[in-house]
């Protein structure tokens, strides 16, 4: 009887197992038969659009079907991310040294003749550039998922321990946030950490504008 | 202590099960082999033919099929490997209806409810198929204004980069009418709409502002031969890939919108370039 019963379990257990993976395969094939039907729709519409990989660490740039930039998440950490996909835009850049355009000055010729030299080491160039994008910065998406963007930090120590500092606010407001909204009954809102190298970051940051389209793989 | 007869009762049971003549029974082997030969006709025919909750054939009996179909020729086997079966087919004529329907509004598509997995592979397919068509064949440029960098892309695969000035950022008032302009070089998807040789730059009113000159009312007063170089090409909206005088800036954001090239660079443009060939700027 025992021989009987392992036998059928036998017989019973890789129909069972494969019951189960074939189901995980039905929901990555919806989950990534979403993705590119929204991915389609937006390359149709001639729209330039995000794509976060996640599981591939990389952050695209496409456009019409064509992947016109690519760059490499270092690593990256999810917090309260549904598994269901959804087609998002951005609605605002926030970061504590938000760059800020110049005006330019209009001046008669008398008065740019009488302007002082550009200071030494500077080339007097008025203009907004990648150099004063910020390098730790957060995206704020429709459907409330943030995207905090973090570079490693660089540059002499004083810019470090003020990094250091920058990151240990930002965790501690998300964290506080996020408990406040629990004990309110309230689901913590969702929220990717991205870690870019420094030029990857300010690159992001440049690169789009509010209403942008976001794909999301995770 | 053990004895010998220790044995002796599991003995005289297996004597009990025994057949008279000591043979022992079949029909559980018989039992058995019904079992096990329905159970794998049942799995199998749940497999083959899509059911058990969305269960098609996995990914080993794929690649045996496909291994199969390797005899053929390789345009048949491609052919056979993307053509769904019918009923698929009428629900992917469904979803993309779906979508189609969808995409008049703008709004996000969401994948068919009760799709199998077969269905949902030759879909997916199919639209990653539509996603590398819809890439250009042909000629494209692409332009990063934060690196000051231009890609021209060649039909044949070749990229060549190039140095140059795009949008400053910079904001400009009007003091007098009120008006604002932002240099910036604008992002998205355009196309080449015209290409000129030996352009002539039409000074607009915010050029006269910023050197805080009177706006002339004569449009030949606005005329400036040789600030484009030599060739310019258009993606509309008054935007140009043109050369520059201010050969020294090249690779900082320097300009008022258009992007600024090097002499041999804007000439390869000019000639690789045709009207309709896609710029995308990010």
């Amino acid at each position: 009887m025992r021989a009987l019963l392992l036998i059928l379990w036998l017989l019973i257990f890789p129909l069972f197992s494969a019951t189960c993976a074939v189901a995980d395969d039905l929901a990555a094939l919806k989950f990534e038969n979403f993705l590119l039907s929204n991915e389609l729709q937006l390359a149709k519409a001639g729209k330039m659009y995000i794509i976060l990989d996640l599981p591939a660490s990389v952050v695209l740039f496409k456009a019409g079907g064509v992947e016109i930039k690519r760059l490499a998440i270092e690593h990256s950490r999810q917090e309260g991310l549904a598994s269901t996909p959804s087609l998002r835009k951005l609605t605002a850049k926030k970061a504590i040294n938000q760059p800020k355009r110049k005006q330019v000055v209009i001046a008669s010729e008398e008065e740019l003749r009488a302007a002082p030299a550009p200071a030494p080491g500077t080339d007097g160039l008025v203009a907004l550039e990648l150099s004063d994008m910020p390098e730790i910065y957060q995206l704020e998406l429709d459907d409330g998922l943030l995207l905090s963007v973090k570079a490693p930090p660089s540059g002499d120590f004083k810019t470090k321990v003020s990094r250091y500092w920058q990151d240990t606010i930002d965790n501690v407001k998300y964290w506080y946030q996020a408990t406040l909204r629990k004990m309110h009954g309230g689901a913590a809102s969702p929220q990717i950490v991205l870690n870019l190298s420094g030029p990857d970051a300010r690159q992001f940051y440049w690169s789009f504008d509010e209403g942008m389209p976001f794909l999301v793989k995770n | 202590m053990i004895s010998a007869n220790s044995g002796e009762p599991e003995r005289a049971a297996r004597k009990r099960r025994a057949l008279p003549g000591g043979r022992r029974p079949v029909w559980p082997f018989i039992v058995l082999g019904v079992v096990m030969l329905a159970g794998l006709g049942g799995a199998g025919w749940a497999v083959f033919s899509g059911r058990l909750a969305g269960i098609s054939k996995p990914d080993f009996i794929d690649k045996l099929l496909s291994a199969s179909k390797a005899k053929d020729s390789l345009s048949k086997q491609t052919s056979s490997a993307e053509s769904p079966p019918a009923k698929t087919r009428v629900k992917r004529k469904e979803h993309k209806a779906e979508i189609a329907k969808v995409e008049s509004q703008g709004q996000p598509v969401n994948p068919p409810e009760s799709s199998s997995v077969e269905a949902l592979r030759a879909e997916n397919a199919d639209m990653r198929q539509q996603l590398q068509e819809m890439a250009p064949k042909g000629n494209y440029v692409v332009i990063n204004t934060a690196g000051n960098r231009v890609i021209l892309h060649n039909g044949d695969g070749t990229e060549v980069e190039m140095i140059a000035s795009c949008g400053s950022g910079n904001v400009l008032e009007d003091p007098k009418g009120g008006r604002r302009w932002t240099f910036d070089t604008p992002r998205g998807v355009f196309t080449v709409k015209t290409k000129v040789a030996d352009p002539v730059w039409i000074k607009p009113d915010w050029a006269f502002i910023e050197e805080g000159a009177p706006i002339p009312k004569d449009r030949s007063e606005r005329a400036e031969p040789g600030m484009m170089g030599d060739f310019a090409v258009g993606i509309g909206d008054g935007y140009y890939l043109h050369g520059t005088l201010y050969k020294r800036l090249l690779g900082r954001n320097v300009s008022h919108g258009c992007v600024r090239l090097g002499d041999a660079d804007i000439e390869k443009l000019y000639h690789t370039l045709a009207k309709g060939d896609r710029v995308y700027i990010f």
